[in-house]
Protein backbone atom coordinates (compact mmCIF):
# COMPACT_ATOMS: atom_id res chain seq x y z
CA UNK A 1 0.00 0.00 0.00
CA UNK A 2 1.72 3.26 -0.77
CA UNK A 3 1.67 6.40 1.22
CA UNK A 4 -1.01 8.31 -0.83
CA UNK A 5 -3.46 5.58 -0.63
CA UNK A 6 -2.75 5.38 3.43
CA UNK A 7 -3.63 9.26 3.63
CA UNK A 8 -7.02 8.86 1.78
CA UNK A 9 -7.89 5.89 3.46
CA UNK A 10 -7.39 8.08 6.42
CA UNK A 11 -9.33 10.95 4.74
CA UNK A 12 -12.21 8.55 4.47
CA UNK A 13 -12.55 7.72 7.87
CA UNK A 14 -14.81 11.06 8.13
CA UNK A 15 -17.41 10.08 5.84
CA UNK A 16 -20.25 8.21 7.56
CA UNK A 17 -20.13 5.02 9.24
CA UNK A 18 -22.73 3.87 6.99
CA UNK A 19 -21.02 5.57 3.96
CA UNK A 20 -17.96 3.74 4.60
CA UNK A 21 -19.08 0.31 4.91
CA UNK A 22 -20.32 0.40 1.70
CA UNK A 23 -18.13 2.73 -0.70
CA UNK A 24 -14.82 2.53 1.43
CA UNK A 25 -13.03 -0.50 -0.62
CA UNK A 26 -14.42 0.73 -4.09
CA UNK A 27 -13.29 4.84 -3.45
CA UNK A 28 -10.02 3.53 -2.00
CA UNK A 29 -10.02 1.01 -5.54
CA UNK A 30 -10.95 4.13 -7.78
CA UNK A 31 -8.51 6.42 -5.84
CA UNK A 32 -5.45 3.83 -6.88
CA UNK A 33 -6.51 3.55 -10.38
CA UNK A 34 -6.41 7.42 -10.34
CA UNK A 35 -3.34 7.46 -8.74
CA UNK A 36 -1.38 4.92 -11.52
CA UNK A 37 -2.67 6.93 -14.13
CA UNK A 38 -1.15 10.42 -12.35
CA UNK A 39 2.07 9.03 -11.97
CA UNK A 40 2.30 7.67 -15.63
CA UNK A 41 1.48 11.70 -16.55
CA UNK A 42 3.53 13.07 -13.66
CA UNK A 43 0.47 14.75 -12.03
CA UNK A 44 0.09 13.45 -8.53
CA UNK A 45 0.14 17.01 -7.31
CA UNK A 46 -2.64 17.49 -9.59
CA UNK A 47 -4.82 14.43 -8.34
CA UNK A 48 -4.34 15.20 -4.46
CA UNK A 49 -5.85 19.03 -4.75
CA UNK A 50 -8.53 17.29 -7.19
CA UNK A 51 -8.91 14.99 -4.26
CA UNK A 52 -8.93 16.79 -1.26
CA UNK A 53 -11.46 19.40 -2.93
CA UNK A 54 -13.30 16.28 -3.70
CA UNK A 55 -13.21 15.28 0.18
CA UNK A 56 -14.19 18.78 1.26
CA UNK A 57 -17.20 19.36 -0.79
CA UNK A 58 -18.55 15.37 0.05
CA UNK A 59 -18.10 14.90 3.93
CA UNK A 60 -20.43 17.68 4.96
CA UNK A 61 -23.07 16.36 2.40
CA UNK A 62 -22.82 12.97 3.15
CA UNK A 63 -23.06 13.63 6.97
CA UNK A 64 -26.33 15.60 6.17
CA UNK A 65 -28.08 13.13 3.81
CA UNK A 66 -27.21 10.41 6.65
CA UNK A 67 -29.46 12.02 8.79
CA UNK A 68 -32.21 11.62 6.44
CA UNK A 69 -32.81 12.17 2.90
CA UNK A 70 -34.99 14.43 0.81
CA UNK A 71 -36.92 16.06 3.66
CA UNK A 72 -37.11 19.67 3.27
CA UNK A 73 -39.70 21.24 5.59
CA UNK A 74 -43.23 23.11 3.76
CA UNK A 75 -43.20 26.77 3.79
CA UNK A 76 -46.05 27.23 5.99
CA UNK A 77 -43.70 25.59 8.47
CA UNK A 78 -40.91 28.08 8.14
CA UNK A 79 -43.31 30.92 7.58
CA UNK A 80 -44.78 30.03 11.50
CA UNK A 81 -40.97 29.50 12.24
CA UNK A 82 -40.10 32.87 11.22
CA UNK A 83 -43.02 35.21 12.31
CA UNK A 84 -41.45 35.55 15.53
CA UNK A 85 -38.50 36.72 14.24
CA UNK A 86 -40.39 39.51 11.57
CA UNK A 87 -41.26 40.52 14.83
CA UNK A 88 -37.95 40.79 16.16
CA UNK A 89 -36.14 42.22 13.48
CA UNK A 90 -38.47 45.12 12.89
CA UNK A 91 -39.09 46.53 16.74
CA UNK A 92 -39.21 50.53 16.90
CA UNK A 93 -35.92 51.44 18.05
CA UNK A 94 -34.84 50.54 22.26
CA UNK A 95 -34.01 53.09 24.07
CA UNK A 96 -30.81 51.51 24.87
CA UNK A 97 -29.00 50.62 22.26
CA UNK A 98 -27.32 47.27 23.74
CA UNK A 99 -30.73 45.50 23.87
CA UNK A 100 -31.45 46.57 20.25
CA UNK A 101 -28.24 45.02 18.89
CA UNK A 102 -29.41 42.16 21.55
CA UNK A 103 -32.57 41.39 20.21
CA UNK A 104 -31.45 41.68 16.70
CA UNK A 105 -28.89 39.44 17.53
CA UNK A 106 -31.65 36.30 18.85
CA UNK A 107 -33.50 37.17 15.62
CA UNK A 108 -30.58 36.94 13.38
CA UNK A 109 -30.01 33.24 14.49
CA UNK A 110 -33.40 32.55 14.79
CA UNK A 111 -33.20 33.17 11.09
CA UNK A 112 -30.09 31.59 9.82
CA UNK A 113 -31.17 28.08 12.07
CA UNK A 114 -34.73 28.52 9.76
CA UNK A 115 -32.70 29.11 6.50
CA UNK A 116 -30.44 26.09 7.52
CA UNK A 117 -32.73 23.90 7.67
CA UNK A 118 -34.73 25.06 4.78
CA UNK A 119 -31.97 25.16 2.31
CA UNK A 120 -30.51 21.40 3.14
CA UNK A 121 -32.19 18.29 3.08
CA UNK A 122 -32.18 17.78 6.92
CA UNK A 123 -28.72 18.31 8.10
CA UNK A 124 -27.08 15.52 10.85
CA UNK A 125 -27.64 16.02 14.58
CA UNK A 126 -23.88 16.54 14.98
CA UNK A 127 -24.21 20.52 13.18
CA UNK A 128 -26.57 22.00 15.34
CA UNK A 129 -24.87 21.94 18.54
CA UNK A 130 -21.56 22.93 16.82
CA UNK A 131 -23.80 25.90 15.11
CA UNK A 132 -25.38 26.61 18.36
CA UNK A 133 -21.73 27.03 19.70
CA UNK A 134 -20.32 28.71 16.69
CA UNK A 135 -23.48 31.47 17.22
CA UNK A 136 -23.67 31.99 20.49
CA UNK A 137 -19.50 33.18 20.16
CA UNK A 138 -19.98 35.06 17.57
CA UNK A 139 -23.00 37.11 19.30
CA UNK A 140 -20.83 37.91 21.94
CA UNK A 141 -17.52 38.56 19.58
CA UNK A 142 -19.89 40.98 17.79
CA UNK A 143 -21.49 42.72 20.70
CA UNK A 144 -18.08 43.02 22.35
CA UNK A 145 -16.79 44.64 19.33
CA UNK A 146 -19.71 46.70 19.00
CA UNK A 147 -19.63 47.96 22.64
CA UNK A 148 -16.15 48.56 22.92
CA UNK A 149 -15.73 46.14 25.93
CA UNK A 150 -14.35 42.80 25.89
CA UNK A 151 -16.10 40.27 27.88
CA UNK A 152 -14.47 37.36 27.00
CA UNK A 153 -12.73 36.79 29.87
CA UNK A 154 -13.71 34.63 33.17
CA UNK A 155 -16.60 32.92 33.48
CA UNK A 156 -18.55 33.80 30.37
CA UNK A 157 -16.48 31.47 28.24
CA UNK A 158 -17.55 28.17 29.73
CA UNK A 159 -21.00 29.67 30.10
CA UNK A 160 -22.64 28.46 26.73
CA UNK A 161 -21.22 25.14 26.80
CA UNK A 162 -22.96 25.06 30.05
CA UNK A 163 -25.80 24.87 28.21
CA UNK A 164 -24.85 22.46 25.11
CA UNK A 165 -25.44 19.33 27.92
CA UNK A 166 -28.60 18.83 26.77
CA UNK A 167 -27.55 18.72 23.29
CA UNK A 168 -24.82 16.60 23.26
CA UNK A 169 -26.90 14.27 25.64
CA UNK A 170 -29.65 14.11 22.45
CA UNK A 171 -26.09 13.68 19.93
CA UNK A 172 -24.81 10.72 21.97
CA UNK A 173 -28.60 9.27 22.10
CA UNK A 174 -28.67 7.77 18.51
CA UNK A 175 -31.82 5.94 18.88
CA UNK A 176 -33.54 9.23 19.24
CA UNK A 177 -35.13 9.15 15.81
CA UNK A 178 -34.01 11.94 13.96
CA UNK A 179 -36.73 14.54 13.75
CA UNK A 180 -37.04 14.63 17.42
CA UNK A 181 -33.53 14.87 17.92
CA UNK A 182 -33.31 18.00 16.06
CA UNK A 183 -35.83 19.33 17.73
CA UNK A 184 -34.30 18.21 21.12
CA UNK A 185 -30.83 19.69 19.59
CA UNK A 186 -32.53 23.13 19.09
CA UNK A 187 -33.67 23.37 22.48
CA UNK A 188 -29.70 23.25 23.45
CA UNK A 189 -29.00 25.99 20.88
CA UNK A 190 -31.91 28.14 21.96
CA UNK A 191 -30.16 27.23 25.62
CA UNK A 192 -26.82 28.45 24.81
CA UNK A 193 -28.07 31.46 22.81
CA UNK A 194 -30.46 33.20 25.18
CA UNK A 195 -28.15 33.40 28.17
CA UNK A 196 -25.05 34.21 26.43
CA UNK A 197 -26.98 37.35 24.77
CA UNK A 198 -28.20 38.37 28.47
CA UNK A 199 -25.03 37.87 29.75
CA UNK A 200 -24.19 41.06 27.48
CA UNK A 201 -27.04 43.20 28.68
CA UNK A 202 -25.59 43.99 31.61
CA UNK A 203 -23.83 42.19 34.91
CA UNK A 204 -24.70 38.61 34.09
CA UNK A 205 -27.86 37.26 33.86
CA UNK A 206 -29.29 38.75 37.11
CA UNK A 207 -28.90 42.17 36.52
CA UNK A 208 -30.61 41.49 33.10
CA UNK A 209 -33.61 40.17 34.74
CA UNK A 210 -32.37 36.71 33.54
CA UNK A 211 -31.88 34.88 36.70
CA UNK A 212 -35.66 34.40 37.24
CA UNK A 213 -36.33 35.05 33.73
CA UNK A 214 -34.55 32.25 31.83
CA UNK A 215 -35.65 29.53 33.72
CA UNK A 216 -39.37 30.12 33.38
CA UNK A 217 -38.21 30.89 29.74
CA UNK A 218 -37.16 27.49 29.29
CA UNK A 219 -39.74 25.79 31.21
CA UNK A 220 -42.24 27.19 28.93
CA UNK A 221 -40.03 26.26 26.22
CA UNK A 222 -39.97 22.50 27.51
CA UNK A 223 -43.88 22.63 28.06
CA UNK A 224 -44.60 23.77 24.40
CA UNK A 225 -42.15 21.25 23.42
CA UNK A 226 -43.53 18.36 24.90
CA UNK A 227 -46.53 17.88 23.31
CA UNK A 228 -45.67 19.83 20.16
CA UNK A 229 -41.99 18.31 19.41
CA UNK A 230 -43.00 15.19 18.70
CA UNK A 231 -46.27 15.99 16.66
CA UNK A 232 -45.89 18.55 14.73
CA UNK A 233 -41.83 18.98 13.94
CA UNK A 234 -38.95 20.86 14.67
CA UNK A 235 -40.37 24.23 13.00
CA UNK A 236 -43.39 24.02 14.61
CA UNK A 237 -41.75 24.01 18.37
CA UNK A 238 -39.63 26.32 16.98
CA UNK A 239 -42.36 28.80 16.36
CA UNK A 240 -44.02 27.88 19.88
CA UNK A 241 -40.48 28.64 21.57
CA UNK A 242 -40.02 31.98 19.90
CA UNK A 243 -43.80 32.93 20.40
CA UNK A 244 -43.54 31.79 24.08
CA UNK A 245 -39.70 34.17 24.65
CA UNK A 246 -40.97 37.20 22.69
CA UNK A 247 -44.24 37.18 25.25
CA UNK A 248 -41.50 37.04 28.15
CA UNK A 249 -39.55 39.52 26.57
CA UNK A 250 -41.73 42.23 25.92
CA UNK A 251 -44.68 41.56 28.89
CA UNK A 252 -43.22 40.54 32.30
CA UNK A 253 -39.16 42.16 31.59
CA UNK A 254 -38.76 45.08 33.63
CA UNK A 255 -35.41 45.56 32.72
CA UNK A 256 -36.44 45.92 29.17
CA UNK A 257 -38.61 48.90 29.99
CA UNK A 258 -41.37 48.62 27.18
CA UNK A 259 -44.46 47.14 29.13
CA UNK A 260 -47.25 48.59 27.60
CA UNK A 261 -46.38 51.69 25.92
CA UNK A 262 -47.19 51.95 22.72
CA UNK A 263 -46.08 49.83 19.39
CA UNK A 264 -44.13 47.23 21.96
CA UNK A 265 -47.29 46.73 23.99
CA UNK A 266 -49.06 46.17 20.78
CA UNK A 267 -46.16 43.46 19.35
CA UNK A 268 -46.56 41.66 22.51
CA UNK A 269 -50.08 41.04 22.71
CA UNK A 270 -49.82 40.24 18.66
CA UNK A 271 -47.51 37.97 19.81
CA UNK A 272 -49.55 36.41 23.05
CA UNK A 273 -52.73 36.42 20.93
CA UNK A 274 -51.33 34.31 18.10
CA UNK A 275 -49.38 31.62 20.21
CA UNK A 276 -52.76 31.66 22.42
CA UNK A 277 -53.93 30.68 18.74
CA UNK A 278 -52.17 28.73 17.74
CA UNK A 279 -52.15 26.51 20.28
CA UNK A 280 -56.11 25.43 20.16
CA UNK A 281 -55.30 25.46 16.18
CA UNK A 282 -52.34 22.57 16.65
CA UNK A 283 -54.50 21.03 19.52
CA UNK A 284 -57.21 20.22 17.18
CA UNK A 285 -54.40 18.32 15.07
CA UNK A 286 -53.05 16.58 17.96
CA UNK A 287 -53.20 12.44 17.18
CA UNK A 288 -54.06 11.13 20.91
CA UNK A 289 -56.62 12.33 23.64
CA UNK A 290 -53.90 13.07 26.17
CA UNK A 291 -52.05 14.67 23.27
CA UNK A 292 -54.51 17.15 23.40
CA UNK A 293 -55.23 18.10 26.49
CA UNK A 294 -51.71 18.75 26.72
CA UNK A 295 -51.33 20.24 23.90
CA UNK A 296 -53.67 23.20 24.80
CA UNK A 297 -53.24 22.97 29.30
CA UNK A 298 -49.78 22.95 29.43
CA UNK A 299 -48.75 25.92 27.13
CA UNK A 300 -52.11 28.12 28.24
CA UNK A 301 -51.27 27.06 32.13
CA UNK A 302 -47.43 28.31 31.31
CA UNK A 303 -48.43 31.37 29.80
CA UNK A 304 -50.59 32.21 32.43
CA UNK A 305 -48.89 31.33 35.56
CA UNK A 306 -45.91 33.75 33.79
CA UNK A 307 -48.07 36.37 32.84
CA UNK A 308 -50.16 36.68 35.58
CA UNK A 309 -49.22 35.00 38.49
CA UNK A 310 -45.21 35.67 38.55
CA UNK A 311 -44.86 39.03 37.71
CA UNK A 312 -46.32 40.32 41.05
CA UNK A 313 -44.23 38.14 42.78
CA UNK A 314 -41.09 38.11 41.18
CA UNK A 315 -41.76 42.14 41.83
CA UNK A 316 -42.79 41.65 45.41
CA UNK A 317 -40.05 39.14 47.04
CA UNK A 318 -37.58 38.85 44.27
CA UNK A 319 -34.02 40.54 45.03
CA UNK A 320 -34.55 42.48 42.04
CA UNK A 321 -37.12 44.90 41.47
CA UNK A 322 -35.85 47.83 39.14
CA UNK A 323 -32.94 45.87 37.53
CA UNK A 324 -30.51 46.05 40.08
CA UNK A 325 -29.46 43.33 42.34
CA UNK A 326 -26.63 43.58 44.89
CA UNK A 327 -24.59 40.72 43.15
CA UNK A 328 -22.57 39.87 45.84
CA UNK A 329 -25.31 38.50 47.93
CA UNK A 330 -25.95 35.21 49.14
CA UNK A 331 -29.33 35.12 47.59
CA UNK A 332 -28.46 36.10 44.21
CA UNK A 333 -25.39 33.62 43.98
CA UNK A 334 -28.44 31.10 45.12
CA UNK A 335 -30.69 32.36 42.43
CA UNK A 336 -27.76 32.21 39.83
CA UNK A 337 -26.90 28.67 40.73
CA UNK A 338 -30.40 27.68 40.33
CA UNK A 339 -30.89 28.98 37.37
CA UNK A 340 -27.77 26.56 35.77
CA UNK A 341 -29.33 24.00 37.81
CA UNK A 342 -33.03 24.40 36.22
CA UNK A 343 -32.08 24.42 32.84
CA UNK A 344 -29.75 22.02 32.96
CA UNK A 345 -32.89 20.01 34.43
CA UNK A 346 -35.39 20.94 32.05
CA UNK A 347 -33.43 20.02 29.00
CA UNK A 348 -32.60 16.83 30.61
CA UNK A 349 -35.87 15.97 31.38
CA UNK A 350 -36.85 16.86 27.98
CA UNK A 351 -34.43 14.57 26.51
CA UNK A 352 -35.64 11.67 28.80
CA UNK A 353 -39.28 12.66 27.96
CA UNK A 354 -38.51 12.46 24.64
CA UNK A 355 -36.56 9.18 24.26
CA UNK A 356 -39.56 7.80 26.44
CA UNK A 357 -41.92 8.87 23.54
CA UNK A 358 -40.09 7.80 20.50
CA UNK A 359 -39.27 4.73 22.17
CA UNK A 360 -43.38 3.84 22.37
CA UNK A 361 -43.51 5.16 18.71
CA UNK A 362 -40.65 2.98 17.45
CA UNK A 363 -42.04 0.01 19.15
CA UNK A 364 -45.44 0.87 18.24
CA UNK A 365 -44.36 0.95 14.33
CA UNK A 366 -42.74 -2.06 14.61
CA UNK A 367 -45.74 -3.50 15.81
CA UNK A 368 -47.49 -2.01 13.22
CA UNK A 369 -44.29 -3.44 10.31
CA UNK A 370 -44.96 -7.05 11.83
CA UNK B 1 -43.29 4.38 -4.41
CA UNK B 2 -42.19 1.95 -7.08
CA UNK B 3 -39.65 3.72 -9.46
CA UNK B 4 -41.33 2.03 -11.87
CA UNK B 5 -44.17 3.92 -11.61
CA UNK B 6 -42.47 7.25 -10.30
CA UNK B 7 -42.75 10.50 -12.78
CA UNK B 8 -39.23 10.93 -13.82
CA UNK B 9 -39.98 14.57 -14.24
CA UNK B 10 -39.77 14.70 -10.54
CA UNK B 11 -36.45 14.03 -10.65
CA UNK B 12 -35.97 16.75 -13.43
CA UNK B 13 -33.92 18.97 -13.31
CA UNK B 14 -30.28 16.43 -12.65
CA UNK B 15 -27.03 17.48 -11.02
CA UNK B 16 -24.49 17.42 -13.81
CA UNK B 17 -22.89 14.13 -12.02
CA UNK B 18 -26.27 12.44 -12.22
CA UNK B 19 -26.43 12.82 -15.70
CA UNK B 20 -23.31 12.27 -17.02
CA UNK B 21 -23.31 9.21 -14.87
CA UNK B 22 -26.49 8.43 -16.22
CA UNK B 23 -24.84 9.18 -19.86
CA UNK B 24 -21.84 6.92 -18.99
CA UNK B 25 -24.90 3.84 -18.58
CA UNK B 26 -26.79 4.51 -21.72
CA UNK B 27 -24.77 2.34 -23.78
CA UNK B 28 -24.17 -0.94 -21.42
CA UNK B 29 -22.86 -1.28 -17.78
CA UNK B 30 -19.92 0.22 -16.78
CA UNK B 31 -18.01 -0.12 -13.07
CA UNK B 32 -17.15 3.33 -10.93
CA UNK B 33 -13.74 3.67 -12.40
CA UNK B 34 -14.99 2.86 -16.05
CA UNK B 35 -17.83 5.84 -15.90
CA UNK B 36 -15.54 8.64 -14.36
CA UNK B 37 -13.10 7.60 -17.84
CA UNK B 38 -16.43 8.07 -19.64
CA UNK B 39 -17.59 10.84 -18.13
CA UNK B 40 -14.03 12.67 -18.49
CA UNK B 41 -13.74 11.85 -21.95
CA UNK B 42 -17.07 12.89 -23.34
CA UNK B 43 -16.49 16.08 -21.50
CA UNK B 44 -13.02 16.58 -22.84
CA UNK B 45 -11.92 16.70 -19.48
CA UNK B 46 -14.10 19.51 -18.11
CA UNK B 47 -16.19 16.90 -15.64
CA UNK B 48 -13.97 15.31 -13.32
CA UNK B 49 -15.44 12.94 -10.78
CA UNK B 50 -13.19 12.32 -7.66
CA UNK B 51 -14.41 8.91 -5.52
CA UNK B 52 -16.70 11.09 -3.62
CA UNK B 53 -18.90 12.68 -5.64
CA UNK B 54 -19.00 9.44 -7.69
CA UNK B 55 -19.97 6.85 -5.09
CA UNK B 56 -22.32 9.85 -3.40
CA UNK B 57 -23.94 9.96 -6.70
CA UNK B 58 -24.03 6.81 -7.50
CA UNK B 59 -25.52 5.98 -3.62
CA UNK B 60 -28.01 8.63 -4.11
CA UNK B 61 -29.11 7.41 -7.60
CA UNK B 62 -29.18 3.34 -5.90
CA UNK B 63 -31.57 4.51 -3.57
CA UNK B 64 -33.93 6.67 -6.11
CA UNK B 65 -34.04 3.41 -8.18
CA UNK B 66 -32.38 4.79 -11.43
CA UNK B 67 -29.52 2.51 -11.48
CA UNK B 68 -28.96 -0.92 -9.83
CA UNK B 69 -25.56 -2.98 -9.30
CA UNK B 70 -25.48 -5.62 -11.92
CA UNK B 71 -22.53 -7.86 -10.91
CA UNK B 72 -19.39 -8.08 -9.08
CA UNK B 73 -16.32 -9.29 -10.92
CA UNK B 74 -12.40 -7.97 -12.02
CA UNK B 75 -12.20 -5.89 -14.86
CA UNK B 76 -9.44 -7.56 -17.57
CA UNK B 77 -7.69 -4.45 -18.87
CA UNK B 78 -7.05 -2.86 -15.20
CA UNK B 79 -5.83 -5.39 -12.57
CA UNK B 80 -7.60 -8.43 -10.73
CA UNK B 81 -9.43 -6.12 -8.06
CA UNK B 82 -13.23 -6.83 -7.93
CA UNK B 83 -15.53 -4.35 -8.98
CA UNK B 84 -18.69 -3.88 -9.06
CA UNK B 85 -20.84 -2.95 -11.85
CA UNK B 86 -23.63 -0.50 -12.56
CA UNK B 87 -26.34 -0.82 -15.30
CA UNK B 88 -29.40 1.56 -15.90
CA UNK B 89 -32.91 0.84 -14.85
CA UNK B 90 -35.93 1.74 -16.99
CA UNK B 91 -37.11 4.18 -14.54
CA UNK B 92 -33.47 5.56 -14.90
CA UNK B 93 -33.30 5.77 -18.92
CA UNK B 94 -37.05 7.37 -18.10
CA UNK B 95 -35.19 10.00 -16.67
CA UNK B 96 -32.14 10.26 -18.75
CA UNK B 97 -34.74 11.11 -21.61
CA UNK B 98 -36.88 13.39 -19.60
CA UNK B 99 -33.70 15.51 -18.49
CA UNK B 100 -32.17 15.33 -22.12
CA UNK B 101 -35.14 16.62 -23.66
CA UNK B 102 -35.25 19.58 -21.01
CA UNK B 103 -31.76 20.28 -22.16
CA UNK B 104 -32.61 19.76 -25.75
CA UNK B 105 -35.57 22.34 -25.30
CA UNK B 106 -33.12 25.22 -23.66
CA UNK B 107 -30.30 24.60 -26.55
CA UNK B 108 -33.41 25.19 -29.26
CA UNK B 109 -34.07 28.40 -27.76
CA UNK B 110 -30.66 29.57 -27.49
CA UNK B 111 -30.54 29.19 -30.72
CA UNK B 112 -33.56 30.72 -31.62
CA UNK B 113 -32.00 33.38 -29.69
CA UNK B 114 -28.27 33.55 -31.23
CA UNK B 115 -27.63 32.91 -27.43
CA UNK B 116 -24.81 29.99 -28.82
CA UNK B 117 -22.29 32.03 -29.39
CA UNK B 118 -19.34 30.24 -31.64
CA UNK B 119 -20.80 27.08 -30.76
CA UNK B 120 -21.58 24.86 -33.42
CA UNK B 121 -24.73 23.14 -33.56
CA UNK B 122 -26.17 20.29 -35.59
CA UNK B 123 -29.19 19.16 -36.32
CA UNK B 124 -32.85 21.49 -36.84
Amino acid sequence: MSNSERIYRLFLTLYPREHRRHYEELMVTHFRDQLKEARRERAVLHLWLRTLIDVVTTVPLEHMQSAGMHYVYPWSEVLLAILPTSVLLFLPPQSDQIERFVLLGLGLIYLAIVVVYRSQDRPAAWVLPILGLAGTYSVFWVFSVLLGEWRWGGEYIPFPLVYLLPAGIVVLTRSIRDGNRLTLVLFGILMATSPGVYLLQGEGSLAAGGALEVPALFLLAAALGLPFASRYGFLGTLFMVGSAQMAIEFTIDPSLQIRFDGWPRLLSLLNLGTTLIIIPFLTLRARSGLGRVLAFLLPLATCLLLLIVLPPLIYTYSPYTAGHVDTAGLVERAIYLTNYAVQILVGMAFALTLYGTNRKDDLRASRINN
Amino acid sequence: MNPAQSDPDQEIPLTPAVFHILLALADGEKHGYAIMKEVESVTDGAVRMGPGTLYGSIKRMLKAGMIRESDERPDPELDDARRRYYELTGYGRRVLEAEAQRLAQAVRVARRKNALGGATTTGG
